[in-house]
């Protein structure tokens, strides 16, 4: 028997998770929204900071809180160089191009750390933030919650600097019209560079944040970029509003699918959701266009 | 102030000027005049930067820029009022002023500005916080000449100003593009309204084809047999 609490239980986990791939897909939309690239390599970037994490406490004794604010600093350096040493060689090459190089930088990433780190599952063992707790009569574990309440967080600051500060109205700039903002004196290689950086700096946030509960291994960005994906079509290509309704909702419906149908139809009910959007309304949620 | 000498542009291999030269005297205002498709925008793009020119010397203030990215070029004084307006739709007329101030950062110079691109266009002031792509297409072209004028140019390049405003508001807007001139901007202006540019310019160009065919003062070209003929029906 299904009862309300086991139901507001799952809704919540929904919620939760969703906030995470919300934030992940605040990275791609980003990226997307100001230079039309799509970022495979997205999942991998997040695979790479739970092992920057990961490695930070295994070595250094560091806990993940702790390391947050470096993987943030290492995943917007790695954002910046990836656009500068992969994306910008095929800036002027034929769509194909675009799409094939940040697909192979997947592939050597996944690669890399199956070779580097071993396809083993790693865990942090004894992260600060642990056990559960009480809320309303429903059980939440406490990394789970930190990181829902880190990646809204961190969605919301993204959104804030995007609307309400000079550097955010660049971005927005470069969005919409890059030689029209080059007219203005924007140099719009910057700005592409700034994307990168900013883009992976969110999941460097993610990735500290599931490190504190979540299994580490060489695909794990999988299950989460693929998720975020959906979230970018379902929210509008570029809103980040629509990325964090889209991911909330995509949690909500992966949890909901699991306890009524089966856990083995998660992915499955959530690209469903995202073909129904594509056909019924393309520009998604909250999409311009 | 701008020499512009012997240069040659092709989008791809197609040819769309071949060897243009002139120049825009500080001060005054310059018309390039001629029909569709002449290269009237092509000269706009080379100068600023968005197109690079396979030959040829472009020297403003007696630096030679025409291989300067666009965005440094503006940091030279020149703003370019793109054909289309090309403004941030998604963006509020307010951000518009501020994303065209770029290069200039003090907030004391933005105030500033922002007050005389005010008193210029009042619509701007009311509308401010209304998003760009929601404006009549008179008020989008004084919120692109305004957004020019936020990075505090020495020359001013508009092209088809006229293009898609109501008959009504021409004038009007002849009148602002002098009244900048006055100001102390100079003023490089390319039309198809011929009789009205040439009426404003002390110095124009006819463009045919990608090569200038005529040059004079506006009220020699205004006069010339060949302008009356070709460009105003007369
Ligand atoms: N983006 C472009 N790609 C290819 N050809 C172009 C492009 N823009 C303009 N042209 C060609 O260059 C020539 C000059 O165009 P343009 O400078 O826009 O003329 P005008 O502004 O005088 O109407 C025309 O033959 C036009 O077809
Ligand atoms: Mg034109």
């Amino acid at each position: 028997m299904l009862d309300g609490t086991i139901i507001a239980q799952t809704l919540l986990s929904g919620v939760l998770i969703g906030f995470i791939y919300a934030l992940v897909a605040v990275g791609l939309t980003l990226i997307y929204g100001v230079m039309d690239i799509v970022n495979f390599a997205h999942g991998e970037f997040l695979m790479l900071s739970m092992y920057v994490v990961f490695w930070l406490y295994a070595l250094a004794g560091l806990d993940p809180m702790v390391s947050l604010p470096i993987s943030v600093a290492v995943m917007f350096v790695v954002g910046v160089v990836t656009h500068k040493l992969v994306v910008r060689p095929v800036l002027r090459a034929p769509m194909s191009a675009q799409i094939f190089v940040t697909f192979g930088l997947m592939v050597f990433m996944r690669n890399g750390a199956q070779f580097l780190w071993s396809p083993n599952y790693r865990l942090i063992q004894t992260p600060l933030v642990a056990g559960r707790l009480e809320l309303f009569g429903l059980f939440v574990g406490k990394p789970q919650l930190v990181a829902a309440l880190g990646a809204l967080i961190t969605t919301g600051l993204v959104f804030w600097f995007l609307k309400r500060t000079e550097t955010g109205r660049t971005l927005q700039a470069v969005a919409e019209d890059q030689d029209a903002a080059a007219l203005m004196g924007i140099n719009p290689d910057r700005t592409f560079m700034l994307a990168w950086g900013i883009g992976a700096a969110c999941v460097g946030v993610a990735g500290a944040l599931l490190a504190n509960y979540y299994y580490i291994f060489p695909t794990v960005g999988n299950t989460f970029v693929l998720m975020a994906f959906v979230a970018v079509a379902l929210g509008g290509f570029g809103s980040v509003p629509g990325a964090l309704l889209a991911g909330v909702i995509i949690g909500v419906v992966e949890v909901l699918t699991g306890l009524f149908i089966s856990p083995a139809f998660k992915n499955i009910t959530a690209y469903v959701l995202y073909m129904v959007v594509v056909l019924v309304r393309p520009r998604g949620l909250l999409g311009e266009w | 102030m701008l020499q512009v000498n012997d240069i040659f542009v092709a989008y791809g291999g197609t040819p769309a000027l071949h060897g243009v030269s002139f120049e825009v005297p500080a001060g005054q205002i310059v018309s390039i005049v001629g029909s569709n498709g002449a290269g009237k925008s092509t000269i706009l793009r080379a100068i600023s930067g968005m197109l690079k020119p396979t030959r040829g010397v472009i020297e403003f203030l007696g630096e030679p820029i025409q291989r300067f990215p666009a965005f440094r070029i503006v940091q030279r004084g020149i703003a370019h009022v793109p054909e289309g307006r090309r403004l941030f739709s998604k963006l509020s007329v307010f951000e518009n002023l501020l994303v065209g101030a770029y290069t200039k950062k003090s907030p004391t110079f933005r105030q500033k500005t922002l007050e005389q691109i005010f008193s210029i266009f009042p619509r701007l002031k009311e509308r401010q916080s209304q998003r760009a792509g929601t404006l009549s297409g008179g008020e989008q072209q004084m919120l692109a000449i305004g957004r020019a004028l936020m990075s505090e140019p020495k020359l001013l390049m508009l092209d088809e100003p006229s293009l898609g405003i109501m008959p009504v508001l021409v004038d009007r807007l002849f009148d602002v593009i002098k009244e900048i001139n006055q100001s102390g901007i100079t003023v490089l202006l390319v039309e198809q309204n011929v009789q009205r540019s040439l009426e404003i310019a002390h110095r124009a160009y006819v463009l045919q084809t990608g090569e200038i065919v005529l040059r004079g003062t506006g009220q020699e070209l205004l006069a010339s047999e060949q302008v009356r003929g070709a460009y105003l029906g007369l």
